[in-house]
């Protein structure tokens, strides 16, 4: 039984969220044994010896094939079993792409796709092990729920959740440890519910992950200076929260903020939403980019891609600003 | 309960190891003081002491003895 209180919130935080994938599956497997966890050699970054030691037939370990890691989890997930498959979030959404679309979106198989390093945090390996389109690869995908958790406790009431649900879904996990603390004991997490973190009239700023650390100190930032800033966590990419995209339509400016390339991630997402409503914001999508950058520690590369508060609120106050003297 | 009792419960809470085993315990000699176990020894000395540990502190706190002249040094916490 996972404990849900603040010395757990506090592990949590200093872990980073991969460390936790091993300790909290195998929390899960202890209640719901149909579950399994598989992996591309990747057990050990996942931290998995705890869950090998105590249950090695739940344990399916592929060596470096990713593919074959998406068409074995699918086999095993339709005979019955919960499957977690965890690898790299740039290998699992680029290189199986096809499986997942063949197995998860057209066939429909539950798989719970697992992606480590989102965006750049592993970016001192080189691009080569940056997910900056993860997002875009798997929310085109039919079938799939996309989720982005923020911190510790919803990355466990995500895995929580997925260890019940039968559909396939891509949980990526992003920051390294240390990772800020979003939310308390109290939480309420629910699939497709974004979560305004922030109250504010001015502007609403959407982020996701690890970043909405950052986006937090933007908007307090941006406080400073008389322009106060609603934040929400949309943690959920698809399905997007509808509901609440409704209620901000009428703020003078949306942010989104994503450690991921502009096109196609959670930016893009809302901008398809909001083209065929009659109520639609002027949005600015901050994200990476649309380049590689060089190998560098990820601090650095945020930095390098303006995804810092002090970046980012120069960019959103210059935009309400134009937007506020009438500039289109 | 004084210091020195509340940094051994922290361990003992943690590693669910014999008291007579703290003296000289480093991290990895046993399997249960790993990189997942350890974040929970600093959580439990947190808790105990009413502190926040810095990431250089978390690093550099790899045996029992040094955990105490961390405290000790950072924490003006004598065990």
């Amino acid at each position: 039984m996972i404990e849900i209180n603040k010395k757990n919130i506090r592990i949590w935080s200093m872990l980073g969220m991969r460390r936790m994938i091993g300790p909290i599956i195998k929390e899960i497997i202890q209640n719901n044994n149909n579950v399994l966890f598989a992996t591309a050699d990747l057990g050990r970054y996942f931290s998995y010896e705890e869950l090998l030691r105590e249950f090695p037939e739940n344990v399916v370990e592929l060596g470096i094939a990713e593919q074959n890691l998406i068409g074995v989890s699918a086999g095993l997930q339709n005979e019955g079993f919960n499957v977690f498959a965890a690898t790299y979030a740039t290998f699992i959404t680029a290189r199986a792409l096809d499986q997942i679309r063949v197995n998860l979106g057209y066939m429909g198989i539950g798989v719970k796709l697992i992606g480590g390093a989102g965006g750049f945090c592993d970016g001192n390996f080189s691009a080569t092990h940056m997910a900056l389109e993860d997002i875009s690869n798997t929310r085109n995908i039919p079938n799939m729920v996309v989720v982005t958790p923020a911190d510790g406790m919803e990355l466990v009431k995500t895995l929580l959740f997925m260890s019940e649900y039968d559909g396939p879904a891509y949980i990526r996990l992003t920051g390294r440890a240390n990772i800020p603390v979003i939310y308390k004991e109290d939480y309420q997490f629910k699939i497709g519910n974004a979560v305004t973190l922030k109250e504010g009239n001015d502007i609403a700023i959407i982020s996701n992950g690890t970043l909405l650390g950052e986006v937090l100190k933007t908007a307090d930032k941006l406080n400073e200076k008389g322009v106060e800033c609603k934040v929400i966590n949309m943690h959920t990419v698809k399905p997007l929260d509808q509901h609440v995209l409704r209620e901000i339509a009428y703020y003078k400016l949306v942010v989104t903020v994503e450690e991921h390339v502009k096109s196609g991630g959670l930016g893009s997402a809302i901008a398809e939403f909001y083209a065929e409503e009659a109520d639609r914001p002027q949005m600015l999508m901050l994200s990476v980019g649309e380049s590689y950058p060089d190998a560098a520690e990820y601090e650095d590369l945020l930095v390098k891609c303006g995804l810092t508060k002090n970046i980012m609120s120069e960019r959103i106050l210059a935009k309400y600003t134009e937007l506020i003297n009438g500039g289109k | 309960m004084t210091n020195q009792e509340k940094y051994n419960n922290a361990f003992l809470e943690t590693f669910e190891v014999a008291e007579d085993k703290l003296e000289g315990l480093k991290y990895q000699d046993i399997t249960s003081w790993d990189s997942v176990g350890h974040m929970s020894l600093i959580a439990a000395l947190e808790e105990a002491f009413d502190i926040m540990m810095e990431t250089d502190d978390i690093i550099d706190f790899n045996s029992y003895e040094k955990g105490k002249e961390i405290l000790a040094k950072n924490y003006q916490i004598e065990v």
